[in-house]
């Protein structure tokens, strides 16, 4: 049975091994390895970097018939991408990236229509922004935006943007800096939070504006303008939704207003006038709060509270703002600025009938039984709806001059 | 009798018990859709209903010592009884078996790799799982340990990396959802994940000293739900509503994680801690079905079983369910009435079982 | 196709199994286990033919919901 030709014990344990002998046990692991390789490469799915079209952006716009929707997908060309920003000297070179769109009823045939025009497979993972045009979100965008939230492959901290003009031109952006515009507009967007005059607003944040009964959800608004002959883009305003259709906008001032009341605001710049000339505060911690305060007779009054804390950046009036009362005159009027911005946005919001602010939410968190009974007509109430503020400014320092430098301001 | 000849530390059984129920993160979507922001609060209450479960299996394995489950029916019910009882449970431990392949294969097939059919998928599942009961249950629940630790490292990771998307707004408000809800929010996690320690009933002889096989079952559990718990308030802060709509909030919640542009995608590290904790909970649960399916037939040893059963589990979880939303179907209405059957109707009628055979020995003497 | 490889998979089962229950001569626990790789030989051919094999676990749930009416609702 067992053939030992040496005696020695260590092959006399090695030649059978639980009585399989060796050559048998050498092909189990052969075999073996040969299903792992086979298996873990999984071919089936296999998805081969050559063969996908990675989208960096995607626009949606109307078609040329009513109800046709064309999408145009900003693709990157990996090739074509250098390590450093193109310089003026190399114009004929390709561009990194390649817009291509197709026109079809809905998002998702758009999007599969796509496999007619290209060789490549849609690949949506690495998506950072959405573009929507302002006829499409004037439809209704929640149906566009159904097919990205229920996809796999798609995030939900894509960036939403509304477009005043057509969605595929902002994808034809000219940019010295980067290579793709797509990466441009989504570190623009990102860049955003350094003067909270705008809203970022992710597909995340807008699904789940959407879902609350009450609030109004909100998308920046991208548009073009044309500066030496190029196209530029520029981030000016917010989009106001109702229903999944949008209903109006807000300018720069009240977007500010919006962010200092929701609490979004962190680093804003505040250019006060004052009789002497301009002087500009930086702020750079921001917090805000709302809460809903019931009063006895069962109304609700929203309390808003934003604290700012600042530096003085620049002074352009020649007089020394590091005086214990100029500085109180400075935040008096830092406050006063904060507010009207808010009351503004308030206004306009009002006008709208449209909850921005999601103060509606904020009842339904506290107060869940009255809101039970108001929410049915929180439109009518939340036109009608009072608020209070508290602002506090904190101006911390003066940078790094104490007095000014004037003209004779050393004698 | 025992058919196994391995033996497990009881520290082994409290990982392994964790594990067990940590894989259901992915079946966390049936709770957030009914109990919505109040779901972390059912963790709580769900251990505390399967705390009365453990309580009763911990009282059966009390007074049998070193018997497991399918032994004690047939010691309480005699040999006929018994033997039905001993069928109706492993009806149960296949159905599970079956049910949480489907899970697995249908998340991997569902997110990941769509085109490839879902029987390719099982038959590599059932394949290791196979495998891994022939090896003996002291290697599988030697597995846990580390499988503990990367789980709950993954937890920990994913939820310090969310920090900053949290907002606490979402909480709110607190438990203003008809009552009726709780009550299917509590029962559906004590059933569902948690009740299914029941399972460990049939390992448990292994312990050796069986006298605290009940509290570490209760400290698998009691640790099992702080960490249930933590996934659902996470989801609930990072999503707020979106989790009660979401299929799979756990995944869409780690696939928003962005520190830096650094570190993103982490899904796929959620997947791969999801999928090792599924082969763990199916490779117990085919030894159950293995070692209960030998002891019913008399058999000397477990192993020529093991594929024949592999297969059967193989075949029955592709029949399951046509499509997803006969699951959920499935998941919202019958599954937690179906498991409680198996959990608490029969353990609580052997228990009175005993106790009236007792009596009535105590009154004859 | 499916088939075939249905009955591959069974036939190497019953390669690795059966040797070593013949060998061990055990006449009871031969007919058993050929009983249940019958079973499975069966359900095996049934799923493989795509034929329309009533789940078990949609018994269960009409079992529960309709005779024994214990069901939650979904909202």
């Amino acid at each position: 049975m067992k053939k030992n030709a040496l005696k020695a014990p260590a092959s006399k344990s090695k030649k059978e091994f639980r009585g399989v002998p060796k050559p048998v046990r050498r092909a189990a692991a052969a075999l073996l390895c040969t299903l792992m390789i086979l298996s873990l490469c999984s071919c089936w799915s296999r998805r081969e970097l050559n063969t996908l079209a990675i989208v960096l952006a995607t626009a949606v716009d109307e078609g040329k018939e009513s109800g046709e929707l064309k999408v145009t997908a900003q693709i990157v060309s990996p090739g074509e991408i250098k390590s450093g920003p193109s310089s003026s000297g190399s114009k004929a070179s390709q561009k990194a990236y390649a817009n291509i769109d197709n026109t079809d009823e809905s998002v998702i045939s758009a999007l599969g229509g796509f496999t007619h025009i290209t060789n490549r497979s849609m690949y949506f993972s690495h998506n950072r922004v959405l573009i929507f045009s302002r006829e499409v979100a004037q439809k209704d965008i929640l149906e566009g935006l159904d097919a990205f939230t229920r996809n796999f492959e798609t995030r939900m901290n894509v960036y939403l943007l509304i477009s005043k003009d057509k969605a595929a031109d902002i994808l034809n952006e000219e940019i010295e800096l980067e290579q793709m515009p797509a990466n441009h507009i989504a570190e623009m967007v990102e860049a955003q939070r350094s003067n909270s005059e705008t809203a970022i607003v992710t597909l995340l944040d807008f699904d789940i504006a959407s879902l609350s009964g009450s609030t109004a959800p909100v998308a920046p608004m991208i548009e073009m303008y044309e500066v030496n002959g190029k196209k530029k883009s520029r981030l000016e305003g917010t989009a106001v939704f109702k229903q999944g259709k949008m209903i109006g906008e807000l300018n720069v001032p009240q977007t500010r207003g919006l962010m200092w009341a929701t609490g979004k605001a962190k680093k804003a710049t505040i250019t006060i006038d004052t009789k002497d000339g301009k002087i500009d505060l930086l702020i750079i911690h921001a917090k805000g709060s709302m809460k809903p305060d019931k009063a006895e007779d069962g109304t609700f009054r929203m309390k808003l509270k934003v604290y700012a804390e600042g530096n003085i950046e620049s002074n352009e009036t020649g007089k020394d703002m590091s005086s214990v009362e100029n500085a109180e005159m400075l935040k008096k009027q830092a406050e006063d600025y904060i507010r009207a911005d808010i009351e503004s946005a308030l206004k306009h919001a009002k006008t709208l009938s449209a909850d921005v602010f999601g103060f509606g939410e904020a009842i339904h968190r506290d107060y869940p039984k009255d809101w039970e009974k108001i929410k049915e007509s929180w439109d009518s109430k939340f036109r009608g709806l009072m608020t209070e503020m508290e602002i506090d400014v904190k101006i911390a320092s003066s940078g790094g001059l104490g007095k000014p430098v004037v003209q004779g301001g050393a004698e | 009798m025992k058919l196994e000849k391995g033996s497990i530390s009881e520290r082994a059984l409290i990982f392994s018990v964790f594990c067990f129920m940590q894989g259901t993160m992915l079946r966390s979507a049936f709770i957030v859709a009914v109990t919505k922001n109040d779901s972390w609060a059912m963790a709580f209450t769900g251990l505390l209903g399967s705390l009365l479960l453990t309580a009763i299996y911990a009282a059966l394995l009390r007074r049998f010592q070193e018997k497991n489950l399918f032994e004690i029916n047939e010691l309480v019910f005699g040999p006929v009884l018994g033997k039905v009882f001993s069928v109706l449970y492993l009806f149960f431990f296949l159905s599970l078996a079956a049910l949480n392949t489907h899970d697995i294969g249908d998340f991997v097939v569902g997110y990941m790799m769509q085109e490839t059919p879902l029987a390719a998928i099982i038959l590599l599942f059932v394949l290791i799982c196979v495998y891994a009961v022939r090896k003996g249950i002291s290697n599988i629940v030697r597995l846990s340990t580390v499988l503990c630790l990367i789980a709950m490292a993954a937890v920990v990771i994913n939820t310090v990396l969310m920090l900053n998307s949290m907002q606490p707004g979402f909480l709110k408000p607190f438990f203003q959802l008809p009552f009726g809800k709780y009550v299917q929010g509590t029962v559906t996690v004590a059933a569902l994940p948690m009740g299914e320690v029941l399972t460990f009933t049939m390992i448990t002889p292994m312990l050796g000293k069986n006298k605290k096989a009940g509290k570490m079952m209760a400290y698998g559990l009691i640790l099992a739900a702080v960490f249930l718990g933590i996934v659902l308030l996470r989801d609930i802060l990072v999503l707020g509503p979106m989790a009660g709509v979401l299929r799979l909030p756990s995944y869409e919640s780690v696939r928003y994680v962005n520190l830096a542009g650094i570190l993103t995608r982490m899904e796929s590290l959620y997947g791969v801690v999801l999928i090792s904790l599924y082969v763990f909970k199916v490779s117990i649960l085919l030894y159950a079905c293995v070692l209960g399916l030998a002891q019913l037939l008399n058999f000397k040893s477990y192993q020529p079983l093991t594929l024949i059963c592999g297969a059967f589990v193989f075949f029955y979880s592709l029949v399951v369910y046509k499509s997803v939303m006969e699951h959920a179907d499935w998941g919202a209405t019958v599954a937690a009435i179906f498991s409680l059957t198996f959990e608490l109707l029969l353990p609580s009628a052997s228990l009175v079982a005993v106790s009236i055979k007792k009596a009535i020995r105590l009154r004859e003497t | 196709m499916k088939l075939l490889m249905c009955l591959a998979g069974l036939a190497a089962i019953a390669a690795v199994d059966f040797p070593k229950i013949i060998k061990q001569k055990q006449r009871r626990e031969l007919t058993i286990y050929m009983a249940i790789f019958l079973l499975v030989l069966a359900l095996a051919v049934f799923v493989s033919l795509d034929t329309n094999i009533p789940s078990p676990v949609k018994m269960i749930q009409s079992f529960y919901r309709d005779v024994l009416h214990l069901s939650f609702k979904t909202s």
